[in-house]
């Protein structure tokens, strides 16, 4: 087996986190600014999607954005051990995770997991938003596990 | 719609590790293939008169000016990396059956030049697919998702808690495919593959560890389709197109950098309607197929691929491969006999259709008895990927 590792490096690089926003995808990344987590919703039938010019059920071109508690749980993930690019060679080891965001069913994000030892990683772990400020412009959401108690 | 092509022809240059072909350039490599497939067939490289291509397709005028076409009637590419390979063979039995064309090449070329890995990565990757950063690829890069290999090993991850495959459930992938592979002179991995090593191997995107990545090679592989007609008159018994299929369902789409597909079709290979049109267009069923060319860029999508075309039930991929159920001395249905993209050469799914058609014609190294029908499958990919069912004349 590979070498045990206890916790997970959190994942953050910033010249990986330069976007590259278009008019559909500009107001999710707006309210993360304002550490708000939003989802595009159909504004005709509600149907939830990634950001984009049209409704893959109905055809409506109209978008409303749901705002999201923020919470969520955890779809599946991976812990990468290894670097692809030399910009993540600092990072490892770290997790890619799909979140299911409660509140938008069918809607999945990408994000990495943070503050968690891999031992205790499982899918259907309850995550919830956390806020990291690459640059003024820039703030990618990461998760962190639900503390139950709270 | 009737198919009425064959495959005629088969070609490839040597196959080489990562930045061995370094001195020489693609074009270089792809006409070496096209002119081994063309006399294989017993044919002339002017004889030539259409491209079915995948993964971006070459510069069609370069490729007819150099090899001397006297006309060209036809070229076409399906769009995407491996997923189009068994489709593109299909495109050019369709360029064929509707007349459009007479003898039509299916070709590719890998050189690695860099890293596969940096496949998405906006900054750091300038590997053949490196990605341009788009508004899409910011919901990916900026969580680190840089690798096919990390979005796979996230199918895998799903598929392990879902159905409750295991680490063995990928290995034996790995080791039934080295073991094929031993034979093989052409292979690129010839020395046997334990559980001990495998296990003990690195991980690079858990669940997947070394041996669950293809190998990093390069080489070119090309195959000849005409007519059914015109394939009785040439030198090999024929090996007819039965049915193919491109696509996948709109669902699956950006599948593996979004991972916004249906929760069902997350434990997929996004196969099964692919899979259902080429049971319809057939007739047939996997338990007629023969021999079976699994795309396997990652071992956990063999599994899935053996669910999604019927070879086992949804889930019993795992149990189908480590019982033996592909092995060529096994008790199913032979998987890859030729040592796969994982331990011969990761030519971008070409080798599996020659393999196919060695299969067929009776000559392949690690022969199946008697086989008659192939199923040769595309990576499983964003959309669109594809598939491709050879058989004999009866
Ligand atoms: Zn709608």
């Amino acid at each position: 087996m590979s070498e045990p590792i206890d916790h997970v490096a959190p994942f953050s690089v910033a010249d990986l986190a330069e976007l590259h926003v278009d008019s559909w995808t500009a107001p999710f990344w707006r309210a993360t600014r304002e550490e708000r987590l939003v989802g595009c919703a159909c504004g005709r039938c509600g149907t939830f999607r990634m950001p984009g010019p049209i409704c893959p059920v109905c055809g409506s071109t109209d978008v409303i954005w749901r705002p999201l508690s923020g919470q969520g749980t955890v779809f599946s993930y991976t812990v990468v051990r290894h670097a692809v690019i030399p910009q993540v060679r600092g990072q490892l080891p770290y997790v890619i995770a799909v979140i299911d965001l409660a509140g938008a069913p069918g809607l999945r994000l990408i994000a990495n997991l943070w503050n968690v030892a891999v031992d205790d990683l499982r899918i259907g772990m309850p995550v919830e938003v956390h806020w990291d400020h690459i640059s003024t412009d820039v703030c990618i959401p990461r998760f962190v596990p639900l503390d139950p108690e709270e | 719609m009737t198919r009425s092509s064959s495959i005629v022809g088969v070609g490839a240059t040597p196959y080489y590790q990562r930045g061995a072909t370094v001195a020489r350039t693609t074009m270089d490599l792809l006409i070496e293939a096209i002119r081994n497939a063309v006399d294989d067939a017993g044919l002339q490289l002017a004889d030539i008169d259409g491209f079915a291509l995948y993964s971006g397709g070459y510069d069609t005028a370069l490729l007819a000016q150099t090899l001397g076409l006297r006309e060209l009637r036809f070229s076409a590419a399906i769009t995407g990396t491996g997923g189009g390979s068994a489709g593109a063979v299909g495109l050019a039995g369709m360029a064929v059956d509707s007349g459009a064309a007479e003898v039509v090449v299916t070709a590719i070329a890998v050189q690695q030049r860099r890293r596969m890995g940096a496949a998405f990565s906006p900054s750091g990757g300038s590997g053949p697919y490196a990605g341009t950063p788009t508004a899409e690829s910011d919901f990916s890069v900026p969580s680190g998702l840089l690798s096919p290999g990390q979005s796979f090993a996230m199918l895998a991850q799903r598929h392990m808690h879902v159905y409750g495959t295991t680490r063995e459930h990928f290995a034996s992938v790995a080791i039934t495919t080295r073991r094929h592979a031993q034979t093989r002179q052409s292979a690129l991995m010839r020395d046997e593959l334990t559980l001990e090593s495998y296990l003990a191997s690195r991980m690079i995107a858990d669940p997947l560890c070394l041996y669950d990545f293809c190998l990093e090679s390069e080489g070119a592989v090309a195959v000849v389709t005409t007519t059914d007609r015109r394939a009785r008159e040439l030198a090999h018994r024929p090996v007819r197109i039965l049915a193919s299929a491109h696509g996948g369902t709109g669902s699956w789409g950006k599948a593996l950098t979004w991972m916004n597909m249906p929760a069902d079709s997350f434990v997929t290979s996004g196969h099964q309607s692919l899979a259902q049109r080429l049971w319809r267009e057939s007739g047939l069923s996997a338990s007629d197929v023969d021999v079976a060319l699994l795309y396997d860029h990652f071992t956990p999508m063999v599994l899935m691929q053996l669910e999604d075309y019927g070879f086992c039930g949804p889930g019993e991929g795992g149990p189908y491969m480590a019982d033996g159920g592909g092995a060529i001395d096994g008790n199913g249905t032979p998987v890859n006999p030729h040592g796969g993209n994982l331990s011969e050469a990761y030519i971008l799914g070409m080798t599996h259709v020659r393999e196919a058609v060695e299969q067929l014609r009776g000559n392949a190294v690690n022969q199946v008895d008697g086989a008659e029908v192939a199923l040769v499958t595309g990576g499983p990919a964003p959309l669109p990927s594809s598939n491709l069912l050879l058989g004999v004349e009866r």
